[in-house]
């Protein structure tokens, strides 16, 4: 049985009211799908009865939830976008890491943590040549728990260790785990604090931040809450910091804070000093 | 002029699954049903006639790291991806110190075959 637009705006207001991710009429498709998720997570027939409980008992609890954490879209893979790592290792850590001791790094929305892997197999490989590269602290947040422990636990299935990796990095940064899966090795996690965070909401970070990765998430929030998140972003960053953002975003009608620095194969923001 | 991959597998399946994936970047695809074939049709070929072998590694006849020990004499540039069920560390690692270009696991899906053949070519 499929909600009607009512019924599934109910929900996209509860979501962007509480995370600020928008549902549309041309993703309402996505909503329902995942709010059948939900429903058979908590017993329920059917979105419809979802829909019923919601409306009886509210949303709050496990309820809040899951339907929180399934709004948020966690697709990714190793090096997506591989312009943005090319452009980061051979730019922006060569600049960073010599005008710092120490450099400190923010990946926003880890999603399951093949984002802040890729970025900590690039500084390890460096490091293996200069131990400048090994001098670094490196943020992982996200709004779900559930990816966020995922991340932790660095534990991916055969198809996600092939999206993205060749068999050399396979075998240089991952470990065999039970059931045809593998685990990243601890060495990779040694720089990686990991913290819950609603990028809506107040965040506990008190340290100046060099790169700031925020990518594919703000495509998901209105224009207003965009730029309130990158003028915070804007504060957190040390002058020249960076901000590095999806591929198809962009800070235009966001921010006139940044300065555009294009590479071959990726954009990435600069803060102006 | 499109790219053309050899294919060496013992799984009629396999090649037209490979054929269907890689539809898309105009690909054409000759196909061997095990190794001692596919050293036929590399050996009778000129340099620069296949852009890629795709390899199975379990095969009657010959397997393929058979064939890539014998393929290996013939000098040839021809990059190799290594497909199999095998996800063992040895068996890996054996693999790529024998010098194969990149090694797939099945299953894989159809994005994670155009990204291999992709990044292997450089394109």
């Amino acid at each position: 049985m499929s909600l009607n637009t009512e019924k599934l705006k109910f929900f996209a207001d509860y979501i962007e009211k509480n995370i600020g991710i928008v549902y549309t009429d041309t993703n309402y498709y996505q909503l329902e799908h995942r709010l059948g998720e939900i429903a058979t997570q908590l017993a329920l027939k059917n979105s419809d009865e979802l829909y019923q409980k919601a409306l009886k008992d509210g949303i709050y609890g496990q309820f809040s939830d899951l339907l929180l954490d399934l709004a948020t879209n966690n697709e990714t893979s190793f090096y997506r976008d591989v312009g943005v790592f090319e452009a980061f290792k051979s730019h922006v850590v060569p600049a960073i890491f010599t005008a710092n001791n120490q450099v400190n790094m923010w990946c926003a929305a880890s999603s399951t943590g093949q984002e802040p892997y890729s970025i900590a197999m690039i500084l390890s490989e460096l490091a293996e040549d200069n131990p400048i590269y090994n001098n670094y602290s490196f943020l992982i947040s996200d709004y779900s728990e559930r990816v966020l422990n995922a991340t932790k636990n660095g534990i991916y299935s055969q198809l996600e260790v092939q999206r993205g990796l060749n068999a050399r990095q396979l075998l240089k940064y991952f470990d065999q785990y039970e059931d045809n899966k593998w685990k990243i090795k601890d060495s990779l996690k040694k720089n990686m604090t990991f913290q819950r965070n609603n990028l809506l909401e107040s965040w506990s970070i008190f340290n100046k931040l060099d790169v700031i990765f925020c990518r594919n998430v703000l495509i998901y929030q209105d224009v207003e809450n965009k730029k309130k998140v990158v003028a915070k972003m804007h504060d957190l960053l040390k002058p020249n910091g960076f901000l590095i953002l999806g591929s198809a975003e962009s800070l235009l009608g966001v921010s006139d804070n940044f300065e555009l620095v294009q590479f071959e194969r990726a954009v990435f923001y600069k803060k102006k000093s | 002029m499109g790219l053309k991959i050899l294919s060496i597998d013992d799984s009629k399946a396999v090649h037209a699954f490979l054929k269907d994936c890689l539809k898309s970047m105009n690909a054409e695809l000759d196909f061997a049903l095990n190794g001692k074939e596919g050293l036929e049709k590399v050996t009778k070929v000129g340099e620069g006639h296949y852009q890629m072998i795709i390899l199975d590694w379990e095969m009657p006849v010959m397997t393929g790291p058979e064939f890539f020990a014998e393929y290996k004499k013939l000098n040839k540039k021809i990059p190799v991806l290594m497909l199999t069920s095998k996800n063992q560390f040895k068996d890996l690692t054996q693999m790529l110190d024998a010098g194969v270009d990149d090694y797939m696991m099945k299953p894989f899906t159809k994005d994670i075959i155009v990204e291999k053949v992709k990044t292997i070519l450089k394109l």
